[in-house]
């Protein structure tokens, strides 16, 4: 009875599921990230209610994110508030596959980095930028620039950031994410 | 061919036709069985699992199904939301009672989303026999039927549906050919007559 089915099965006849080497993405101001593996033994699987607004949409989105990542795989699964799937993003050793509505791949193949900058551990955030960037990390929050512009300001509750709630800014985007953990 | 050709050709023909008529029987049965209610109001808990995450992604809440009307989600946990899902498509009911503006989108598969759900939720399966295969059964005390598309668009995305039920529908299994599978159980199951004042107005949304 859901509606997700078909929602879904015609939400998808339009998309695109081309893998693409797409390990890195630039960023603006001459800054790149390169999509980091978790560190071994690490495990990432949690729900997300993520609420997206840009410029010429104020009001925003509300999606769910499943994120489940371990080692250099990572998948995000993008669901609407009912649980339709909306889009399923995948990253594996510098391949991306987005599986989603092409309206929104251009963002969509971005998001596993801007994920990755708000979550990953420092260190391994800090090892995927390009010379230049400027990663300021305190227990709270993250600041990225690169040629003294300010591209990311992503405040957490929660030392680790992914246990807790997060309000992010992506400046060359225009855009600001809210994520709440989901918890069962 | 011979006399007695003929008639065992014409029992193998009756033979091979009556589990059809016994399906279609069932299905009027079902339909039947729960079409008496115009209105049904329930509890959901509703479990996707996606393939190759270790995490399921769970929501809870009341539907309300208006044999007439549509079907009114509302979303408790782990976050509120109401959507009303009718024949024009999707909509996201705010805290007020109006409709949002952008939530869920009247477009065309919104709408087919729609007929589908309140096919499966009514029961009213037969009118889906032209996208899929129906294979109704008797279970202990109620029945299932086992939609599998028949139509190759359907099928790339789905692999089947199982709805479960006894006066109600009371349990519906997606199956994604990507093997990702969403369960979703209605539990304090209500029948009633008519929408109460408050849920009219909810499933009287303006153009």
């Amino acid at each position: 009875m859901r509606a997700g089915l078909i929602v879904a099965l015609l939400s998808l006849a339009g998309c695109a599921t081309v893998p693409q080497h797409s390990a890195c993405t630039a960023l603006g101001a001459g800054v790149r990230y390169c999509l980091q593996p978790l560190p071994a033994g690490q495990v990432l699987a949690v729900n997300q209610w993520v609420e997206i607004s840009v410029a010429d949409r104020p009001a925003g989105e509300r999606l769910v994110f499943a994120i489940d990542a371990a080692g250099a795989r990572m998948d995000v699964v993008g669901l609407s508030p009912l649980g339709q799937k909306v889009f399923r993003v995948t990253t594996d050793h510098g391949t991306l596959r987005w599986d989603g509505p092409q309206a929104a791949e251009a963002l969509g193949r971005q998001l596993p980095a801007l994920i990755q900058l708000m979550l990953w551990p420092e260190a391994a955030v800090r090892e995927g930028l390009s010379a230049g960037a400027t990663l300021a990390v305190s227990a709270h929050e993250r600041r990225l620039s690169g040629d003294d512009t300010l591209l990311l300001t992503s405040r957490q509750s929660a030392s680790t950031p992914a246990e807790g709630a997060i309000d992010a800014r992506f400046t060359q985007l225009d855009a600001r994410i809210r994520i709440t953990p989901l918890e069962d | 061919m011979t006399r007695r050709g003929l008639v065992l050709l014409a029992l193998l023909g009756l033979c091979l036709s009556l589990p059809a008529r016994a399906d279609d029987a069932l299905l009027a049965q079902i339909t039947t069985r729960v079409a008496s209610s115009p209105v049904l109001r329930a509890d959901f808990s509703q479990t996707k699992t996606l393939a190759a995450m270790r995490k399921p992604f769970r929501i809870a809440g009341h539907v309300t199904y208006a044999r007439d009307a549509g079907v009114l989600w509302q979303v408790t946990a782990p976050y509120a939301v109401t959507y009303l899902i009718d024949a024009r498509g999707a909509a996201e009911i705010d805290a007020s009672g109006q409709r949002k503006a952008g939530g869920g989108g009247d477009n065309a598969g919104a709408a087919q989303a729609a007929r589908i759900m309140q096919a499966l939720l009514g029961a009213d399966l037969a009118p889906l026999q032209s996208s899929f295969a129906l294979a109704p059964i008797r279970q202990d005390a109620g029945w299932q039927v086992t939609l599998t598309p028949h139509r190759a668009d359907l099928a790339r995305h789905l692999a089947r549906i199982v709805v479960r039920g006894d006066t109600a529908v009371e349990q519906v299994d997606i199956l994604e050919a990507t093997g990702d599978h969403t369960e979703i159980r209605f539990t304090a199951i209500t029948h009633d007559t008519r929408l109460s004042e408050a849920e009219a107005a909810l499933f009287a949304r303006p153009e």
